[in-house]
């Protein structure tokens, strides 16, 4: 059966991991490298990093850091930030990267989904989706753009219609309301995208205990749920986060004695 | 499958080395993902699209992604397909990842049109279907529901047999291989509960496997080095039709 991924979220600048990381036994918790590799020893089904630099010079340290994480991390890598033409997605998957995430980029150019779709597959192209309620519009909520601080007057529901159609092969879809409370996922969102469209949606912001992530799953159709500071701060560890879904009959990759092989 | 069945692990590192393993060159392929997991089995693999490197090799890995079409067109253009038949037919193993293995089947549809592929397998690449209720592409960590008990040992070894039944890897397609001939099914992945395709297929010196081994943790490493001990049995051996 088809598994709810966890996945790890770090944000990276200049080749760095920023925000705090609270991690014993790192010999460099500033080392997306490290981190990668510990989440993915720990059961973490995917790996994202998003790269908050978005400026061209610091793309050498993320590319830097892509390769180097491939070398050692057999899980599959998703990378976004700053994708704003076919190039950069062609970038990053060179690197390393299974899979690119596009936010800004998307909304300012929607042609580029279907040229990187058609270029390098669907299966690569993960559209990055923020939104924040909103009366005005005919879903209850609008696109924003640039980590949230900028409003696009886009209806969330359309644009994530529009880049279905376009070939996205996967939504991250963050609620720029719920996200850093830690009072849970935002469900009404969350629901409404994972049941309109048939491809896989990836919950984002919120998640401040093990019920959240629970009901992130209950309670939605979304195939997987995106974690950054509870893990980083070490409030959840991944296996209890995957033993919890299992005692909830919610089915999930569970590490076993593979876990011990060394090489 | 009719492979003699070796000793576990009677294949030490030293002898993986001894062996060239090529990576066949596509611009849509992952390849650098796929050597780096060779490495970390202990073999140096070169990434090539020259018939002199190809042929010279023990061993051929195929990755790829996009779609089936445009692959095809690519490796008609470097006239890749009939230089890895010929080493097909000569015997050399061969596996095939994702794409890689559906290009052994007759015929893909993906990219709105038919193209051909290798035609070792018979059988043809068509959508997951839209009604059984899947999400598409097919993306995640599912089971493999081996058919062959002596593949799933020699795949899984030295995991535990109740382990084994429970191996996750990691998939992502949109199209799946219809296979017409049962027996070159090894195992399957259930897409819903009750729907089943191929996961990993085989036939003689040829394997292909839909998920991604490269990116499937500890699992997926053992599946290759698993691989790569088969195929050394296999070496120098005719083809079998």
């Amino acid at each position: 059966m088809l598994t709810k991924r966890i996945i790890p979220c770090l944000d990276v600048k200049n080749g760095r991991v920023v925000k705090g990381i609270n991690f014993v036994g790192l010999k460099d918790a500033g080392d997306p490298v490290e981190l990668a590799k510990t989440y993915s020893e720990n059961g973490a089904d995917e790996i994202c990093f998003l790269d908050i630099t978005a400026s061209i010079e610091a793309r050498g340290a993320l590319v830097d850091v892509i390769r180097r994480t491939a070398k050692e991390v057999f899980v599959p890598l998703t990378v976004g930030g700053g994708v704003n033409d076919p190039a950069d997605v062609g970038e990053l998957l060179r690197a390393g990267a299974d899979k690119v995430s596009i936010n800004s980029g998307a909304v300012r150019n929607p042609d580029l989904i279907k040229q990187a779709a058609l270029q390098y597959g669907s299966q690569c192209i993960v559209i990055a989706i923020d939104v924040k309620s909103s009366v005005t519009k005919p879903s209850g909520w609008e696109v924003f753009v640039k980590g949230g601080r900028e409003a696009t007057g886009i209806d969330a529901l359309e644009w994530a219609e529009k880049t279905v159609s376009l070939g996205a092969g996967e939504i991250l879809l963050t609620s720029m309301d719920a996200d850093g409370t830690k009072n849970g996922y935002d469900i009404p969102i969350t629901s409404m995208i994972s049941e309109k469209f048939n491809v896989p949606v990836i919950a984002s912001g919120g998640a401040g205990n093990l019920s959240h992530i629970v009901d992130v799953f209950k309670q939605t159709k979304a195939d997987a749920a995106l974690l950054a500071s509870l893990l980083h701060y070490g409030e959840l560890t991944i296996s209890q986060i995957k033993q919890r879904l299992q005692e909830e009959k919610i089915p999930v990759r569970i590490l076993k004695e593979e876990a011990t092989w060394n090489k | 499958m009719n492979l003699t069945t070796i000793p576990p692990q009677s294949l030490e590192k030293e002898t993986l080395q001894k062996h060239k393993v090529c990576v066949i060159k596509s611009r849509f392929a992952n390849l650098y993902s796929v050597q780096n997991a060779l490495q970390w089995v202990g073999v140096e693999a070169i990434i090539s699209d020259s018939d002199e490197e190809i042929s010279q090799s023990d061993i051929l890995i195929l990755p790829g992604v996009g779609s089936f079409a445009q692959v095809v067109e690519e490796l008609e253009s470097k006239n890749l397909i009939q230089i890895i038949k010929k080493n097909i037919d000569l015997g050399k193993p061969f596996l095939g990842i994702c794409l890689g293995m559906q290009l052994l089947f007759e015929r893909g549809y993906e990219g709105n049109k038919i193209s051909q592929g290798l035609g070792i397998l018979q059988g043809e690449v068509i959508p997951i279907p839209a009604d059984i209720g899947a999400r598409i592409p097919h993306i995640g960590w599912n089971s493999l529901k081996f058919e062959s008990v002596e593949m799933q040992k020699e795949l899984l070894n030295p995991l535990e047999e109740s382990s084994q039944a429970e191996a996750q890897v990691y998939f992502v397609h949109s199209f799946y291989c219809s296979a017409h001939n049962s027996s070159n099914v090894i195992a399957n992945v259930e897409i819903v509960p009750g729907w089943k395709a191929p996961a990993i297929v085989g036939k003689s010196n040829c394997f292909g496997m839909q998920f991604h081994p490269e990116r499937s943790g500890k699992i997926g490493l053992k599946l290759l080095e698993n691989f790569l001990r088969i195929a050394i049995k296999l070496q120098g051996k005719p083809r079998l039709d």
